[in-house]
């Protein structure tokens, strides 16, 4: 017999020949010194080997076992979010039993009447507003839509990263009222005045039924009542939100204000004004520096306006001087024989006519009337702009990309291969859209943090910008998968954002698509970035 | 006692076992963290089928093993993973060094992990298999979904590749 083959020594040391094999290789062993020599060689080569694989795993970290997430698990975190939910309400309402019972109208949750206007002026906005705030207003909706997909999401992420989440809440819900500075506050069951032989060189808070102040504030004035009246001087912003609120004073800064009436009489506000209310008016003898903008049923404008005024309302309405542009979007705007306009008069109303320029007006600039029903008829998808634009946009995402997934090669093998991961991925994205600016906010307020925050907003916007590309390259990748040979990842990236661009492009369901093709993508990212930091290396 | 402080207590005493099968499967010791993990997620979700009577360790390496060779077919996108049977073959009747026997000290130990962790997939795998998990020639060729006589090869060839590389970096 001649030598048997090396592959049949090898089967010989695992004790993978047949007896009667065996047999006949051992017998021919007996004659074969060569064939002896390797067997014995053979044999301890094998018990070495399988003692040498496992040499390394007496020594390994046995890292903390986190269970799967059970229904128990989902009851906690139920639970969990209740409590925070109670700790959070608990907390707000000690702050307002702080706050007196006459402005039990400003809470959010009562349907009070400001609430009820603030809803209409909201609806106006999204129904005849600009595409900004109708995607503005469709993300908030969506937001609140998906925060209950996203707890369900969240809770199939391992219990430390839902932990994580709660933590951010909870951190979130105490910090939020310890922003604030020193205030002097001064408030009153009955009245709350500051007379006009008084000085105060602080920020004040006031909460009273009525607020009255004839003196000076040195500083912000945060007025709160149900009837709050400014006849003194207010160097810095003022603030204010009432059932009624008047302004004859001086304000030095910013107005913000928020009532069922507000009217500045003949107040001088040194930079802008933002009024939401039933009935905004700039009276005759108001002169607003800045620029002015009015939400509510009524907007009138009868004193001065320094730059631009935008109205949005049922009525607006125009008789004294603006020297910049007037813009409104209104059921009719009216420019009265009183008014003086430097700038363009522009319209966005519902029928022709809609806007009027009574005869005497002066208008420096043009006067423009944009019907709202043939904007949003006109049809964007039959322009080369915009087909431009998007290859524009393609090709700007495909070079970024590119760049990112030859820096990153991780990334080219990132994938979503079931429902549960993309969904799992969404909810990551979410938490991270979500929680990113908020650390970047609660690092900012502490001095220290401030290059921390600044970077935590960078890798958010990053992450968002290179979300599409990674998103892309993961549907690329799904598409061409069944090639025989795998594509180059820059052929998977190109097909993928093309899908992608189309994708966030169709009507009314883009943005929704755009939105969680984002939202994903970020969840791939920061998961990969978690699992590489857990393991202590990003290289 | 709770079947989560149960289940705790028999995931300390194979986690490190099960980790390794994990390493030597898919060549890379952070998915093998990864898989563990996975494979006693698994296994935890799994418990209640779990028989008492048999030992814990031979069913999460069945469990940690099914999910690596599902990693691995999932990574690869060749039909043909583990090479043909005849080129092997061929190969392995190529003259070669010898058995490295005594050679192979304990000493060698993390040499030889680092060896065994450069070879080819379709080597490693029932390597691993082998003299890892112990699995005989019959289970590997099951779970690889190849004949016998291929896995007896792919052994061959993986041992003589190691040595190759063993002896060629002493």
């Amino acid at each position: 017999m001649s030598c048997p083959s090396p592959i049949t020594h090898s089967m010989y040391a695992d004790g993978a020949l047949s007896a009667r094999e065996a047999r006949a290789l051992e017998q021919h062993a007996v004659t074969c010194t060569a064939c002896r020599t390797r067997m014995e060689s053979l044999g301890s080569e094998s018990a070495v080997l399988r003692a040498a694989l496992r040499f390394a795993d007496d020594l390994a970290p046995i890292p903390r076992f986190s269970p799967p997430p059970s229904a128990r698990d989902f009851v906690v975190l139920v639970a969990s979010v209740v409590l925070i939910g109670a700790f959070s309400k608990a907390f707000w309402s000690t702050v307002a039993a702080a706050i007196p019972s006459e402005l039990g109208w400003l809470d959010p949750l009562k349907s009070g009447t400001l609430f009820e206007r603030a809803v209409e002026v909201m609806t106006f906005i999204v129904y005849e507003g600009t595409a900004m705030w109708t995607s503005a207003m469709n993300f908030i909706g969506a937001m609140l839509v998906i925060a209950f997909i996203t707890w369900l999401a969240v809770s199939t992420v391992r219990r430390r990263a839902f932990a994580g989440v709660a933590v951010a809440l909870l951190a979130v819900v105490v910090a939020l009222p310890s922003v604030g500075h020193a205030f002097e506050i001064r408030r009153s069951e009955t009245a709350v005045t500051v007379t006009a032989d008084e000085t105060i060189n602080d920020t004040l808070l006031a909460l009273g039924q009525t607020v009255e102040i004839d003196g000076t504030i040195n500083g912000d004035l945060l007025a709160f009542g149900q009837e709050v009246t400014v006849r003194g001087n207010v160097t810095g912003n003022l603030v204010t939100g009432a059932q009624k609120v008047t302004i004859e004073g001086t304000v030095g800064g910013t107005v913000i204000g928020g009532a069922e009436d507000l009217s500045l009489a003949n107040a001088r506000i040194g930079r802008d004004f933002y009024g939401f209310a039933n009935g905004v008016n700039i009276g005759p003898e108001a002169n607003v520096a800045g620029n002015a903008m009015g939400f509510g049923e009524t907007v009138d404008v009868d004193g001065r306006v320094g730059v631009d005024f935008r109205g949005f309302g049922a009525r607006v309405s125009v008789s004294g001087a603006v020297e910049g542009d007037v813009e409104g979007y209104a059921g009719t705007i009216a420019v009265q024989p009183t008014a003086r306009v430097g700038g363009n008069v522009t319209g966005h109303v519902d029928t022709a006519g809609d806007l009027s320029i009574a005869a005497g007006a002066v208008v420096g600039g043009i006067v423009n009337e944009q019907l709202v029903e043939r904007e949003q008829r006109r049809n964007e998808y039959s322009t080369f702009n915009y087909y431009f634009g998007q290859v524009i946009r393609l090709g700007g995402a495909f070079v970024t990309g590119l760049l990112l997934l030859w820096l990153f090669p991780v990334l080219r093998e990132a994938s979503l291969p079931s429902a549960p991961a993309v969904l799992k991925s969404f909810g990551i994205g979410l938490a991270a859209a979500v929680t990113l600016p908020v650390a970047a906010v609660l690092f900012c307020i502490t001095i220290v943090g401030i290059p921390l925050g600044v970077l935590t907003f960078l890798v958010g916007a990053i992450g968002l910008y290179f979300s599409k590309a990674v998103i892309g390259q993961i549907i690329g990748r799904g598409v061409l998968r069944n090639r025989p040979t795998p594509p180059h990842f820059a052929a998977t990236l190109l097909l993928g954002l093309v899908i992608v661009i189309v994708a966030i492009n169709l009507p009314w369901i883009g943005w929704l698509a755009n939105l969680v093709l984002t939202l994903t993508g970020l969840g791939v990212i920061v998961s990969l970035i978690l699992a590489r930091v857990s393991r202590g290396s990003l290289a | 006692m709770t079947k989560e402080a149960g289940f705790a207590e028999l995931y300390t005493a194979h986690y490190r076992q099960v980790r390794g099968l994990c390493r030597q499967l898919l060549g890379s010791t952070d998915r093998a963290e990864d898989a563990a993990q996975e494979a006693f997620a698994r296994a935890y979700r799994a418990f209640a089928s779990y028989d008492p009577a048999q030992p814990f360790a031979g069913w999460v390496m069945s469990i940690a093993r099914n999910y690596c060779m599902d990693l691995l077919r999932r990574r690869s996108k060749e039909v043909t993973l583990f090479g043909s049977e005849a080129e092997e073959a061929a190969a392995a009747e190529a003259p070669g060094v010898d058995g490295l026997g005594a050679a192979l000290t304990q000493e060698r130990a993390t040499a030889v992990n680092a060896a065994v962790a450069k070879l080819p997939e379709r080597y490693r795998v029932p390597l691993a298999l082998a003299y890892y998990s112990d699995a005989d020639y019959d289970d590997i060729a099951k779970t690889l979904g190849i004949t016998r006589n291929h896995v007896g090869v792919l052994l061959c060839r993986a041992k003589q590749l190691l040595r190759q590389s063993l002896t060629e970096t002493p």
